[in-house]
């Protein structure tokens, strides 16, 4: 029997796998997808290769993704394998907003989903977030053309300058990036010859942060400039009795868990796991005192149901939220240089609203997901939009043919914008078993259903007022022609589907992250938050509390001790971390 | 620079619902249309896995391949027009080359046909989606005629936008708004990237992809030199 199985090595897992492993328990790690042994020569920063590559779907190449159901025209961007989905994100790490948690006095404190707050303050969780930015770490960003650029927009409108990680007021700033910043050379040349660690170091501004980032060539793995799980907590969990005083954890991928195993009839108490290989077809049994739940705000309740987990006030699956998304671009008669530079490094914060960023990358990206998707309609063509658009953009819906081609003529001259609206928890936004379509290997297959007909009308009145901020800060910066896709949720994040509470009446989760049906049974993913945050990234807040889960395990069920307050935490980056992981061969 | 909304000066769209008679269409439509979704927005997510190119995977049991392949070509044209005979067929074409000339059709096929399964009698999801917009472009001009086997790829640039309204009003049935949004959105993944001129056996390429030269990207790199500091000299924000 093993102290601890964490089911999912993704943003939240791998965070309590190395917690634990680092005081010395005995953690198992299993991983859905693939564990990616050199990325240099694995991945590809051609975007065609890459998403065969970093996709939701089984390690071997030849099979078709696994399956998804949508009830409107949007995906889920979820990456399985070691590192989950940060091996694709772009790294922003904000705190949350403090008006989303109990306890806020501030004169906005009405502004924000007050019937779902998280259970605790938000002071609770400072040390937290201060413990996971030590340990990713996460660094204030450095400045390209395209974050000058925006900064002269958000500047133009009178926004003020947030020189602080907690958010207060409206405000733009640098992102707070897991991206280590540039050192040496990087940022510097365009010589891939003169791109190689220790030459350079960090961030090269190579601009593909959603192929997965591989850079700088020749670095050891904990010394790449983004700070996925994959570079940072999974390393010091599988080395954590080199650099510590820790055990080792134990990690098995290609390994989708379909079952959680629990005992007892009248207080369910989780047991162990039922997992399924997918080279070989073969499924095993292994047991634990505590299970973690960390496949992700769609797999996690999707397990749970299909383990016939008790579901006692209807909330298992419910609670989506998404931030909404909306994209705005300006077309720029000047050079933003939007397809170099991490995706991301720039962002403004309107408290009781939500945020906006900006990003970039490829062209093939680009089309897609900044033009071609739009619940309107086709731009000059036909309007479906069920309310009028208010933005001043001037182009509003799916751009196709010559509009397109007008549009993708110079991708660097693009300055693109992702509205993140803090939007309302909602039973109707949900993860379900479809009905219709047939299980597969996993069992029943995850029905994902947010169609923008659901949202609240703060949630709308949110969307459409972040909206007209960005549109005025493209215009702000210069831009001759700005364009609003009026895109469909696009899902990049996905939070609250088993969302902690305060009440045992709309929650799955206590304030420990312990599900109130089954004991010993805990979430430390993006589904455990207990709303969509304010608006900010969700992955550092979720990092944040699966720090504070790994202590509570800790304490309830093993007679532990809490050390985040009285210990300093250990960077992934430091030179013990380096010699263990190049010891081990990681 | 010319100004995005002056692209369709004459643009006054077709009328959509005169000439179109859907009620047979949707009894045919809704029995299928739940597993198209399904496997459609999933492919979204999956690029065309250039790596693993077969022509015999794409061969179609109910439509001639060449149906599948000038009903896609007909999407494509439609999204990024070039000067191609699609193109010129939809009487939009493009100074500049467009979809058909990034070699888009085939990773656009794949693609589709490996993001996930068709319902019966189908064989690929390519094939579905040739079988949806040829039903509608027929329903919508019935005496469509021109050089393609595929009624969609015959239709005019503006009728193609009303198989588009069609589908995503739900006049054409129930479901269809995330099969073309998702199908748009695919063709130009597929137009825009270097899928075209990937090299499936060495994963180089073989030409300067189409999509790189009209949007003016500079190629992939391990960096570039765009280092500009730090906001206000300001390293680490304060806590």
């Amino acid at each position: 029997m093993r102290d601890v199985i964490v089911i999912g090595a993704g943003g939240g897992g791998a965070v309590v796998a190395k917690e634990l492993a680092e005081r010395g328990l005995d953690v198992l790690v299993l991983e859905a997808g693939p564990h990616h042994a050199d990325v240099e020569t694995e991945w590809s920063h051609y975007e065609s290769v890459s998403q065969t590559i970093l996709r939701w779907g089984p390690a071997d190449r030849s099979r078709t993704p696994w399956r998804r159901e949508y009830a409107q025209s949007s995906t889920a961007f979820q990456t399985a394998g070691v590192g989950g989905t940060t091996l694709q994100y772009f790294g922003n790490s904000p705190r949350a907003m403090p008006g989303s948690f109990a306890g806020y006095t501030g004169a906005d404190k009405n502004a924000y989903d007050i019937q779902h707050l998280f259970p605790f303050s938000y002071q609770e969780l400072i040390p937290y977030y201060r413990w996971v930015e030590a340990t990713l770490p996460v660094q204030t960003a450095a400045l390209g053309t395209k974050e000058e650029v925006f900064i002269r927009g958000a500047e133009a409108i009178g926004l003020a300058w947030q020189s602080r990680k907690n958010i207060s007021t409206d405000s733009f700033r640098p992102q707070e990036n897991a991206i280590l910043q540039p050192g040496g050379l990087a940022g510097w040349t365009d010589d891939p010859a003169l791109l190689k660690f220790p030459l350079a170091q960090g961030c090269t501004y190579c601009g593909h942060c959603f192929q997965g980032c591989t850079l700088p060539r020749k670095a050891p793995r904990n010394l790449k400039a983004k700070r996925s799980t994959y570079n940072s907590y999974v390393p010091m969990a599988l080395t954590a009795d080199l650099w510590s005083r820790g055990r080792a954890a134990t990690l098995i991928s290609d390994a989708f868990v379909t079952r959680v195993i629990t005992d007892g009839s009248s207080s369910l108490r989780a047991t162990g796991v039922e997992f399924r290989i997918g080279t070989t077809g073969n499924l095993i049994t292994e047991t634990a005192k505590v299970v973690v739940m960390a496949c992700g705000a769609v797999e996690t309740p999707r397990l749970w149901l299909n383990s016939g987990l008790p579901n006692p006030n209807g909330w298992v699956g419910k609670g989506l939220t998404n931030h909404a998304t909306e994209i705005v671009v300006g077309i720029m008669p000047f050079e933003t240089r939007s397809s170099v530079g991490p995706a991301s490094a720039v962002r403004a914060d309107f408290p009781g609203r939500g945020s906006l960023e900006s990003f970039g990358g490829m062209p093939g990206s680009q089309a897609a997901l900044a033009f071609l998707g739009s619940e309107a309609g086709i731009a000059g063509m036909y309007d479906l939009s069920p309310t009028p658009d208010t933005s001043g953009a001037d182009v509003v819906g799916r751009l196709v043919g010559p509009q397109l081609k007008d549009a993708m003529s110079d991708i660097d001259r693009l300055l693109n914008i992702v509205v993140l609206t803090d939007d309302d928890v909602s039973p109707n936004n949900s993860i379900s078993i479809s009905p219709t379509q047939p299980p597969d290997e996993h069992g029943g297959v995850p029905l994902v259903t947010t169609p923008s007909a659901n949202f609240t009308a703060r949630t709308q009145a949110n969307r459409e007022f972040l909206t007209r901020k960005a549109v005025d800060i493209v215009r702000g910066a210069g831009a001759t022609t700005v364009i609003r896709a009026k895109a469909p949720p696009s899902l990049i994040h996905m939070h609250s589907t088993m969302r902690m509470g305060q009440s045992a009446s709309n929650s799955v989760l206590d304030a420990n992250a312990e599900s109130r049906a089954v004991k010993g049974l805990f979430i430390a993913d993006n589904s455990a938050l207990a709303n969509a945050l304010g608006g900010p990234n969700p992955t550092l807040t979720t990092q944040a509390l699966a720090t504070r889960t790994a202590e509570k395990i800790f304490k309830l069920y093993f007679g532990g001790d809490a050390w985040v307050s009285r210990e300093l935490p250990c960077s992934s980056i430091d030179a013990k971390v380096t010699a263990a992981s190049i010891k081990r061969g990681l | 620079m010319k100004k995005l909304t002056d692209t369709f000066p004459d643009s006054s769209p077709p009328n959509t619902t005169a000439s179109f008679n859907s009620s047979s269409l949707k009894v045919e439509l809704s029995r299928r249309v739940f597993l198209a979704r399904t496997a459609l927005v999933t492919a979204a997510t999956a690029i065309a896995p250039s790596l693993l190119w077969d022509m015999g995977a794409a061969q179609a049991a109910v439509l001639p391949n060449n149906v599948i392949i000038d009903t896609l070509n007909g999407v494509l044209a439609f999204t990024v027009p070039g000067g191609d005979p699609y193109s010129v067929q939809q009487g939009q074409t493009h100074s500049q080359p467009g979809a058909i000339e990034a070699n888009a059709t085939l990773p656009l096929m794949f693609g589709l046909n490996s993001g996930g399964l068709a319902p019966p009698p189908f064989d690929t999801l390519s094939e579905l989606i040739a079988f949806l917009l040829n039903n509608i472009a027929s329903s919508l001009n019935p005496s469509v005629n021109g050089p393609f086997s595929s009624p969609f790829a015959n239709l005019s640039f503006a009728e193609k936008a009303v198989v588009f309204q069609l589908m995503e009003s739900g006049a054409a049935g129930p479901g269809l708004g995330p099969v073309a949004n998702s199908l748009l959105l695919y063709a130009g993944l597929m137009a825009y990237s270097e899928a075209g001129v990937l090299d499936p056996a060495t994963g180089t390429l073989v030409a300067t992809p189409v999509g790189w030269t009209i949007s003016g990207y500079r190629g992939i790199s391990d960096g570039h030199r765009d280092y500009k500091g730090y906001y206000n000299g300001r390293r680490v924000a304060l806590p």
